[in-house]
Order: structure tokens, then C-alpha cells, then sequence
């Protein structure tokens, strides 16, 4: 199969305007000592129908979370999607076009990113975001680093252990590449102690990066760790699921300077950890030192309103060397399904989808935490949608039980989490007997009390 | 195109007024022509140390940045703060009101820097 | 203020359904704003306080009370402002704010090194399969085998047309390739088993000045240095310049160069530019960008280079998406293996894969999770639509066009370096009559339906149209494009006013962009 439509007669029609005896003969600006005389050893072509069959028999070698029950959180949340989403996004006006560089021909797309901003802006209690970064994890890698070069000089970045692991680990890899120092903070009693951000941070650092709800899913007292961050004269950088503001303060509100996450979760299907789709806010007057691309609106010479690209000199390809990323594509595609999804849900809606998540956890956990043997890790730690088990026997194996004999995907195993961040360093947290569980809005009653059921049977 | 005979030029379109060890600094009339429309200014700050040949700054367009390159090396003794608010007094006065820093001058002059003839030759063949 | 239509300028199938008059462009304005204001509110202005879109579902267990397990103090206070609107206005909006794009399924859209071909639907179909969208990526491996197979099998066929000995699929974009690829040359040179390969003191990159912005900025975010590698004036390397910029070696990590270059042109010497290189002691870093040019024709493994990224969403057709996503895997030679991140996908005798977490010499982790495995199933599915001789058509027909397009298009507007060129070309409208800059010949093309080639870059050509058709693109396609470039060329000597304000057909004219900078409103 394939997508050329010129015909035999096509080429020989454009080879004679052109003056070449053959497509060899164009190819002739390729040196014969370069040139590759073989075959590629790709298999052969398959038509749609083959492909179609192939790539099913394929997808039906996963155990994906669509079949059966799933309470995998970890960073990837799955949450209802309006049917409308899948409709508007599969608009090819949408998704095949680009970079919206000619914003005449591109006021779909620039006025999408800028309703996403403002909606990003609204969540986090913060005053500009940008068109979206690579996921999660390198969404704070790029708010650190934000935060680096506003705090000049400074190449200390103080990071919780509540932070996702991929993020810990994106950080620690970025760091080494930039010569900066990374310290960890320890959680207690799964938050992380603002007393010990106030003896980790000091002069000399740029940023204190923290995640609320935190890998653990305990909320942490995000104002008290924004004022031990400011107190040093740092930065703070507030990773979070942008779901969970539809219930918790925004993080603007209690300090933050970044706020930053995965916003996979609002209208993305988890495609196995990416695409996924990053978020990057911040405050208006740390603009000029923000990543990636941001929509403005401006009107154009007849007072019509328009959307731009803006702050065009921060980016790569006029700033080269000196701008503030290399990054110079977003997520569009992914930003704009959030978008939709956020506008459908709407004011009240998100409020309302917020409780169905933070009612239903709580319920499981009653039911969970009744059962003998199985209790909160952290009791006193308030959650969302995801909390921390303290399983009677090992996570792994409760996992393993769960799949087997009754066909549910269960929780995230802390065992697993040095794999993860690929820290040697995360050892000591990876307590084989801690299970994270997330209950949100796609798991139904029916689908607790089943897991209920087969925790109870595994004693 | 004819620029003040009491300044130094560089050839990267900055100009020097030299009174005494003082010399204030800013960008030339045909330099803020090519740039048109300024959007952003960054200078350094009073106490600042700047090296002659090396950027004190960066001026901003649209879709355009540029470094400014100090003519001088010394130390920054103050700074027009009005810029920032009114960048177009850079294009309607480059050589007077868009005067950028003041530098108390250390060293001697660097052989290199033109003077009007000499830059007035240099914008000329630059606009071609 | 009209003109007349030799073209089919009013035939253009992306419209904002302003501006189309019978059989000629209305250029008045008032047509162009006809239809503007309404079509122009947000999704806050059709906000109605109290209005409902979707529900969401329902409770199903008893209430918990927010203020009953949220401390005052992390709790939400007021609701987010998000807007209120119902689902058919939604419906509505969002259609509509799509008519205002164009894009690759309603206009030709020559975006030079953008590779903007077509996307074929049985890859969105494909990776809509439930059993791949949603598998969570925190699964193991013994239940995520089916894609862990698609993303091994991505690499395989990326190995086999790069004619390179690994692959790691992390990097999320090609900015992301190019800085995954710096980070491993770093771990490589600064290996402390080997002293011998100098890394302390190599820190500096050469990069040619037609390169793409995203190189030197990857360079800076990688703590290298950059030297600046100048064309010669057939816009190839300069060899005596990379002798004088090579100097004695010692500090050189390596070369970032793009083949075919920006310019759309293979590098004669790149064999003996990667000897030098190599010679120096540093490493060769090939821009994947242009792949999409030579697949099947020649191997960057086999010509020298060391390292390089793709751009899956240029060569192997993943949809754009307005700005992503995309995926930048990188290939890399057997020396670099391993420093490549982590974690990967091993491949097992038995036919099983699993995943490798950590290797002694990685560089760690550069995003979440493993890779953009959406992206990945589209990728595989067109490289499989293709197989060999149809991933070697795309390269042969992705020249034929540019070639025929840059022969027909030469003696109206002059192609910078006049040669055969790979899957695209540089004219530049320098010299156009009455001032005429090459954004006034982007927005005019507007006006005939075709989306604006890439312009000022290369930077090295003033005024510059970076034209690239890929082969997707029909002759008749390609024989419009012509006539309407002819037309522009025309309007510039005749009615250089229309040109020099155009587009008159959108809906909106040329945005000011000082004040977007100056009077920034970057929320509604």
C-alpha cells in the first residue's frame, strides 16, 4: 500500500520538465559511497485490512484497563470522557494541521490554546500558562529550570520524595547535564514536613519542587511549604493533577510560582504513558523567562480580535543558544481534548466530578480499611482519589492475586518505584508492603465491591 | 545618513559619548530603524562591570533580539529606567533621550572604535 | 477593491466562509469581517451561568462532604471558572473555531522541513483500539506485551532505515531527540572508564548556520558550548571552515548537522566531514528532520554519523495535531548503546519482551513513563502500510515533487542554490518588485487556499520560501501551486497593494504583533 497518487505517466511527465532521465538521476546529489544498494529489511507492505487485523491481534495481547477493573493511579489517571471529545478532536482541521505560525490561517488552533491557558490559569489560581509541554514529568523539569533562570547564580533545586518518581528521576538526569545540585526531602508520615523544606533550602536555591496531592496521594499543607520555600529566598514549584483542583485550593492561591503536572487525565486515554500532555503556569511577571510556545490576543489593522503566538523572542528559533527551551512544538492535539473536556464539564460539572472521585475513594477505603489486616499507611494524611494501602501480605503479590483469580488490575506496588525514577536512592522507599490504590470516577461501585471482595478473600 | 561627529562607533551599531572618565552608551539611528518596532529592553543594573566587545544587554522586536556590545569596559553608574516604558524614544532619539547606561570608564579605549565618518560609511553600506 | 481569479483562488477549500465571492476574491472588508464577530467569541462569552454540558457520572456511593476530610486549608474555596455552556453550543463552537484552520485535509500545505503528508486515517483508527489506548502505563510487563511488541517492532524498522545498531523511543519530540542525543554524547565522552576519549575538556559543538534553532538551544540546555560552522555559497559545508573551526580537536564533542540540510540539499562530503570529526575525537549528531527524503536510498549509519533523531510525526506520518504530538526516537551506534535512557525494551528468544529499568551507564530518565506509544502505533502502522519499496517510493517521490515543483517555479522566483535539490527547496523573495517581502507572498498565498511555505529560514537566505510538497502531493496539486505562485508574482508588479495586505479572506487580516508583546492578554 501506498499513499503516492502519481501515476507511471506523472513521473515521466514531471522527470521530462525537470530534464532527468530517471529518479536515480535525481538521486545522483547522493554520492555513490553513501548510497544504500540493498533492500530495507522491513517486512512486506499489508493492505488496511491486513493492517487493521494485525494491529488487533497485537492490542489483544495487552491486558489493558478497558476489559476489567483497574485502580492503577501513579501519574496516569483515568477519568470520564464525553463522547463530543473523540467527535471535535477527530476534525482533521484540527489534527492535521501545525504549528499555528500563520495566525490567519490558524485562528482554530490559537484560539483552543488560549482557552486552554485561561482554563489552566483558572484551576491553578496563577496568571499565565503556556500551549502545553511533553507530560507530567518534564513539565516540572521545565518549571525548575524556569525557576534556575530567574534565581541567577543560584543551582541548588530542593525536591520532595513525594514528587512523582519519573519527575525525580527526569530531574536528577537534567541536573547532572547542568551541573546542579539536587537534594531530596524526606516524607514523614507521607507528606513532606515544611520544617525539613526550611533546613534543606537556603541560599543558593533556585527552586523547591513539591507535588499535591503527592505519589502517595496525601495532600500535602501546600502554604506551609510555599512560605519555608520563600523564607529562603527559593521558588516553589507546585507539581499537581490538575482534577484534584476541582475540590483542593489552587495552588496560586497558597504560594506557588510554578504550578505545573499531567493533564492527561481530563479527556486523554492513557495510551500507555504517552502522548501525554504537560502543563506549565506561572506568574505574569516571570513571563520572559517561561517555556514554549503561548497564545496572546491582539487585534489586527481593522480592531478585529486575533490570536498570536507571543513573547516569539523567549523561543529557539529566534533566541537559538540563549532561549529558554529548545522546546518548540506542545501537545496540541491532547491540550485541545482537555480543553474540550473541561469546557463540556463546565463550572459546576467539574465541581460535581470532583466529589463522584473524592466520595467514591473515601467509600473504598471505609470498606477496604474495614477488612482485617488492611489499613491507610498514612491515617492522618487527608486524599483525594488515591491513597496508600499497608497490604497484610506483599503488594506484588496482591497484585498478582488480584489479576489471576479475579481478573482486576490492582494498585501501583512502592516496591517498584526505584524502577521507576531509576534512582539506586529510591531503595529505601520501596517498602514491598504499600500499595497506592486510585478510585475515581471511572470506577464504579460495583467495581469496589468487587475488589473489596477479593482483598477480603486473600487472607 | 550622517551621525554625530562627537560620538564613537562600533561597528555592531553602538555609540559612546565620552565626557571625561563617563561615557553613556546607546544604539545608533540606523540600528533602531532596522529594528523597528522594540518591544523589550534588558540592561544591567548600577555596579554592574561591562567589558568592551562583550553584550551589557539585549534589545528586543517582535521576531527579533539583539545583543548590545559595549564600546567600553568600566562600571555601570547608572541606567535610563524610563526606558523600559517608552521604548519609541529609542527610535526618535537614539543619540539623545534613548541614551541607555552610563559607565565609569576603566582602561583605555579599544582600537577598534569608528568614528562618524567611518560609521557613516559602514550604515551606508549596510542598508544596501 | 477585488481582483480578478486566474487561479481558482475563490475555490479554496479552506475558507472561513468570508471572502468567497462568484469567481472573484473580494478583498473589501467588509466581507472579511462579515460573519467575524459572531464567529470570534470565546467559550467564555457563550458562557451562561448555571448552564450544563455533560454530566458527569453519578455519585453511586454516599456523599463524602468536602469540608468533612479536606482541611480549610487546602480546600477550595470557589468553584475554577470554568465556562458554562451546553453540548450542542460546544458542538457548535468548536467546530466552528475548526473551519477557522487550515490544514493538510483542506489545503496544500508546503511547510518546508515540516514534511506535511498525508495521514493516513487507518493509523487514528488503529490506535484507537481500546486494548491499546487504554493500557495504563504502570501495568507490567506480562500485561502490556502487546504494545511493548509495537514499540520493539518501531525500533526495529527504525534501526533497519538508519542503518544504526540501538534505538530509544523516550524522546517526545525531536527538540527532545536532540537533547536525549547531547545528554548520551556527554555520558559517552565523559565516561571515567575512558580517560582516552578527553571528555572534560570537549565541550564544544560545531553547528552549521543553516541549522535549525532547536540545535544550538538543545546545546546550551546540555551545558556545550556552540561554534558556528559557515555554508559555502553552494550552501554546503565549508570544508575549510570546519578545518579552521576543528582547530586541534581537543575541546570538540562533536557535530550537529542536518542532511539533507535545511536548504534541501545532501552534503557531498558528509562521509569525510564525519572522518574529521571522528578524527578530532567527537561525534557525529545527524538532525533527522529531512528523513524523510533519502529512506531506502542511503543510511546515515552508513555515511558516518553517530547518532541521530526522527521526527515520527514528518517521515512516518503521525498527524501534527496543530503543534503535537509528535516523538523524536534516536538511533544511535553500537559505542553509545549504553548510555542510552532507560528504561527499554528487551527482546527475548521465547518472543516475549520485557521491560530493562536500569543499565549501569544510562543516562537515567527523560520523561515520563516510556515513550509516546500512541504515537508509536501510528508510526508502525504506516511503516507497515508501506513496507520496503513503499517507504523507498516515499523518498523517490518526495524528490521528484520538490524538483519539479523548484524547476517550474524558478524563473518566477529565484531558488537560492539552483540545484537538484532532496524533498525540498529555498527561493527567496528578495528582489520581488515594490518591496514585496517574503510575508507578503505567504499571506497572499492565503488567499488561494494554500497554506504559506516555511519563510525567513534557513536564516542564511534573506527573505526566504522553504518549499517542501513531500510526495504525497499530486501533480495537478503541485501544477496549481505554480500558477497561483505565477499569479502572486503578477499582483506584486501590478497590484502590489493587494499583496502587500493581504490575506483579505480570513477571518481576520495581519494581527499586530507589538501589541500582543506590549499589551500582553494571554487569558480571556
Amino acid at each position: 500500500m501506498s499513499y503516492v497518487q502519481n501515476t507511471d505517466a506523472d513521473r515521466a511527465a514531471m522527470l521530462k520538465a525537470i530534464g532527468a532521465d530517471s529518479i536515480d538521476a535525481l538521486m545522483a546529489p547522493i554520492p555513490p559511497d553513501c548510497r544504500f544498494p540493498g533492500d530495507l529489511d522491513v517486512e512486506p507492505a499489508l493492505t488496511e485490512d491486513e493492517l487493521v487485523r494485525h494491529m488487533k491481534q497485537l492490542a489483544d495481547r495487552n491486558v489493558a484497563v478497558d476489559d476489567r477493573p483497574g485502580f492503577l493511579g501513579a501519574g496516569a489517571y483515568r477519568h470520564f470522557c464525553p463522547s463530543l471529545v473523540d467527535s471535535l478532536v477527530a476534525r482533521t482541521e484540527y489534527w492535521t494541521a501545525y504549528t499555528p505560525y500563520q495566525p490567519e490561517a490558524s485562528q482554530g488552533t490559537l484560539r483552543t490554546i488560549l482557552e486552554w491557558q485561561t482554563m489552566m490559569c483558572r484551576l491553578t489560581g496563577m496568571e499565565v500558562a503556556n500551549a502545553s509541554l511533553y507530560d507530567g514529568a518534564t513539565a516540572v523539569v521545565e518549571a525548575v529550570l524556569m525557576a534556575m533562570r530567574l534565581k541567577r547564580g543560584c543551582e541548588t533545586v530542593v525536591v520532595s520524595r513525594g514528587l512523582h518518581p519519573d519527575a525525580r528521576g527526569c530531574l536528577t538526569t537534567y541536573c547532572r547535564s547542568l551541573g546542579a545540585t539536587l537534594v531530596e526531602v524526606d516524607l514523614v508520615d507521607g507528606r513532606t514536613p515544611a520544617e525539613a523544606i526550611a533546613a534543606a533550602a537556603g541560599e543558593g536555591t533556585a527552586a523547591v519542587a513539591i507535588q499535591s496531592p503527592n505519589f502517595f496521594g496525601a495532600i500535602e499543607d501546600v502554604s506551609a511549604l510555599a512560605e519555608a520555600t520563600h523564607a529562603a529566598g527559593a521558588l516553589c514549584v507546585v507539581a499537581t493533577d490538575p482534577v484534584s483542583l476541582s475540590l483542593l485550593e489552587a495552588p496560586g492561591k497558597l504560594g506557588a510560582d510554578m504550578v505545573c503536572g499531567e493533564a492527561t487525565g481530563m479527556g486523554n486515554p492513557p495510551w500507555f504513558g504517552g502522548p501525554g500532555v504537560g502543563y506549565l503556569c506561572g506568574r505574569m511577571e516571570h513571563v520572559r523567562q517561561m517555556p514554549a510556545r503561548i497564545a496572546g490576543e491582539t487585534v489586527d489593522g481593522h480592531g478585529n480580535r486575533a490570536v498570536v503566538l507571543t513573547f516569539q523572542t523567549r523561543e529557539q528559533h529566534i533566541r537559538r543558544t540563549k532561549a529558554t527551551s529548545n522546546i518548540c512544538t506542545s501537545q496540541q492535539l491532547m491540550a485541545l481534548r482537555a480543553t474540550i473536556w473541561m469546557s463540556l464539564l463546565g463550572k459546576q460539572g467539574f465541581v460535581e466530578l470532583g466529589e463522584v472521585n473524592l466520595s467514591r475513594a473515601h467509600d473504598a477505603v471505609q470498606r477496604i480499611t474495614a477488612l482485617d489486616g488492611w489499613e491507610l499507611a498514612f491515617p492522618d494524611a487527608p486524599y483525594f482519589n488515591e491513597f496508600t494501602l499497608r497490604t497484610p501480605l506483599p503488594a506484588a503479590e496482591v497484585n498478582r492475586r488480584l489479576l489471576l483469580d479475579h481478573d482486576i488490575i490492582g494498585g501501583f506496588d512502592v516496591a517498584r518505584l526505584p524502577q521507576c525514577s531509576g534512582l539506586a536512592s529510591d531503595n529505601d522507599l520501596a517498602d514491598d508492603h504499600l500499595l497506592v490504590l486510585a478510585v475515581t470516577d471511572v470506577n464504579s461501585k460495583d467495581e469496589v465491591e468487587r475488589l473489596v471482595a477479593a482483598l477480603e478473600a486473600m487472607r | 545618513m550622517s551621525n554625530p561627529t562627537d560620538l564613537k562607533y562600533t561597528a555592531s551599531h553602538e555609540w559612546a559619548r565620552l565626557e571625561g572618565d563617563i561615557a553613556t552608551l546607546g544604539i545608533t539611528a540606523h540600528a533602531a530603524e532596522s529594528l523597528s518596532d522594540l518591544v523589550y529592553i534588558d540592561l544591567p543594573a548600577v555596579g554592574d562591570s561591562i567589558t568592551a566587545g562583550e553584550a551589557f544587554g539585549e534589545i528586543e522586536s517582535v521576531k527579533a533580539v539583539s545583543d548590545l556590545k559595549s564600546p567600553v569596559t568600566g562600571e555601570v553608574t547608572q541606567v535610563n529606567s524610563g526606558l523600559e516604558d517608552n521604548l519609541s524614544v529609542i527610535n526618535s532619539e537614539p543619540f539623545g533621550g534613548g541614551w541607555m547606561i552610563k559607565v565609569k570608564v576603566s582602561g583605555d579605549l579599544p582600537a577598534d572604535l569608528l568614528d562618524a565618518a567611518a560609521y557613516d560609511e559602514l550604515a551606508a553600506a549596510d542598508a544596501h | 477593491m477585488t481582483t480578478t481569479d486566474p487561479v481558482g483562488a475563490t475555490s479554496a477549500t479552506s475558507g472561513d466562509g468570508a471572502g468567497r465571492g462568484n469567481g472573484a476574491v473580494d478583498v473589501s472588508r467588509a466581507t472579511t469581517s462579515t460573519g467575524g464577530a459572531a464567529a470570534a467569541l470565546s467559550v467564555y462569552e457563550l458562557s451562561i451561568p448555571g448552564r450544563r454540558g455533560v454530566r458527569p457520572p453519578p455519585l453511586g456511593v454516599d456523599r463524602v462532604d468536602p469540608a468533612s476530610v479536606l482541611p480549610a486549608g487546602v480546600r477550595r474555596a470557589e468553584p475554577a471558572g470554568l465556562p458554562e455552556i451546553g453540548e450542542l453550543d460546544a458542538q457548535r463552537h468548536y467546530t466552528r473555531l475548526s473551519t477557522l484552520n487550515f490544514s493538510i485535509a483542506n489545503a496544500f500545505y508546503p511547510l518546508g522541513s515540516c514534511t506535511m503528508k498525508y495521514n493516513p486515517l487507518v493509523n487514528e483508527r488503529v490506535c484507537q483500539l481500546p486494548r491499546l489506548a487504554n493500557l495504563h502505563p504502570m501495568q507490567t510487563d506480562d500485561q502490556s506485551q502487546g504494545m511493548l511488541e509495537i514499540c520493539w517492532r518501531t525500533a526495529e524498522i527504525l534501526k533497519a532505515v538508519s542503518g544504526l545498531d540501538d534505538v530509544s523511543l523516550h524522546p517526545a519530540a525531536g527538540a527532545h531527540g536532540e537533547l536525549t542525543a547531547l545528554m548520551v554524547m556527554r555520558a559517552y565522552l565523559d565516561d571515567p572508564g575512558h580517560p582516552e576519549r578527553g571528555g572534560a575538556a570537549r565541550k564544544v559543538i560545531l553547528i552549521p548556520d543553516s541549522a535549525h534553532g532547536t540545535n544550538p538551544a538543545s546545546c546550551t540546555m546540555t551545558g556545550f558550548t556552540t561554534r558556528e560552522l559557515k555554508s559555502n555559497a553552494s550552501g554546503r559545508v565549508d570544508m575549510d571552515s570546519l578545518a579552521k573551526v576543528i582547530g586541534d580537536g581537543h575541546d570538540i564533542a562533536g557535530l550537529m548537522i542536518t542532511n539533507p540540510s535545511t536548504l534541501g540539499l545532501f552534503e557531498p562530503n558528509i562521509k569525510l566531514i564525519c572522518e574529521k570529526i571522528h578524527a578530532a575525537g567527537g561525534l557525529v549528531y545527524m538532525d533527522g528532520a529531512n528523513m524523510n527524503a533519502i529512506l531506502g536510498r542511503t543510511r546515515p549509519g552508513d555515511f558516518g554519523v553517530d547518532v541521530m533523531h526522527f521526527n515520527l510525526h514528518k517521515t512516518f506520518s503521525q498527524p501534527h495535531g496543530g503543534g503535537g504530538p509528535g516523538a523524536g526516537p534516536i538511533a544511535v551506534r553500537d559505542l553509545l548503546s549504553p548510555y542510552l535512557p532507560v528504561p527499554k525494551i528487551e527482546h527475548h528468544g521465547d518472543g516475549t519482551f520485557a521491560t530493562v529499568w536500569s543499565s549501569e551507564k544510562s543516562i537515567g530518565r527523560t520523561r515520563g513513563f516510556m515513550t509516546n506509544a500512541g504515537v508509536m502505533v501510528r508510526s508502525y502502522t504506516y511503516m507497515r502500510a508501506n513496507g520496503p519499496d513503499g517507504l523507498k517510493a516515499i523518498a523517490d517521490n518526495a524528490v521528484l515533487n520538490a524538483n519539479y515543483l523548484r524547476v517550474r517555479l524558478k524563473d518566477t522566483f529565484r531558488v537560492w542554490i539552483d540545484e537538484t535539490c532532496m524533498h525540498e527547496f529555498v527561493a527567496t523573495a528578495k528582489g520581488l518588485p515594490n518591496g514585496i517581502k517574503a510575508t507578503d507572498i505567504a499571506k497572499r498565498l492565503i488567499d488561494y487556499g494554500i497554506h504559506p511555505p516555511t519563510i525567513y529560514f534557513p536564516l542564511i537566505v534573506p527573505e526566504a520560501l522553504m518549499i517542501e510538497p513531500t510526495e504525497t502531493e499530486s501533480k495537478e496539486t503541485l501544477d496549481r501551486f505554480v500558477d497561483v505562485m505565477k499569479a502572486i508574482a503578477a499582483e506584486c508588479e501590478h497590484d502590489p497593494e493587494t499583496v502587500r495586505t493581504a490575506p483579505h479572506s480570513r477571518i481576520i487580516g495581519r494581527p499586530d504583533e507589538v501589541r500582543a508583546v506590549k499589551q500582553p492578554k494571554v487569558t480571556l
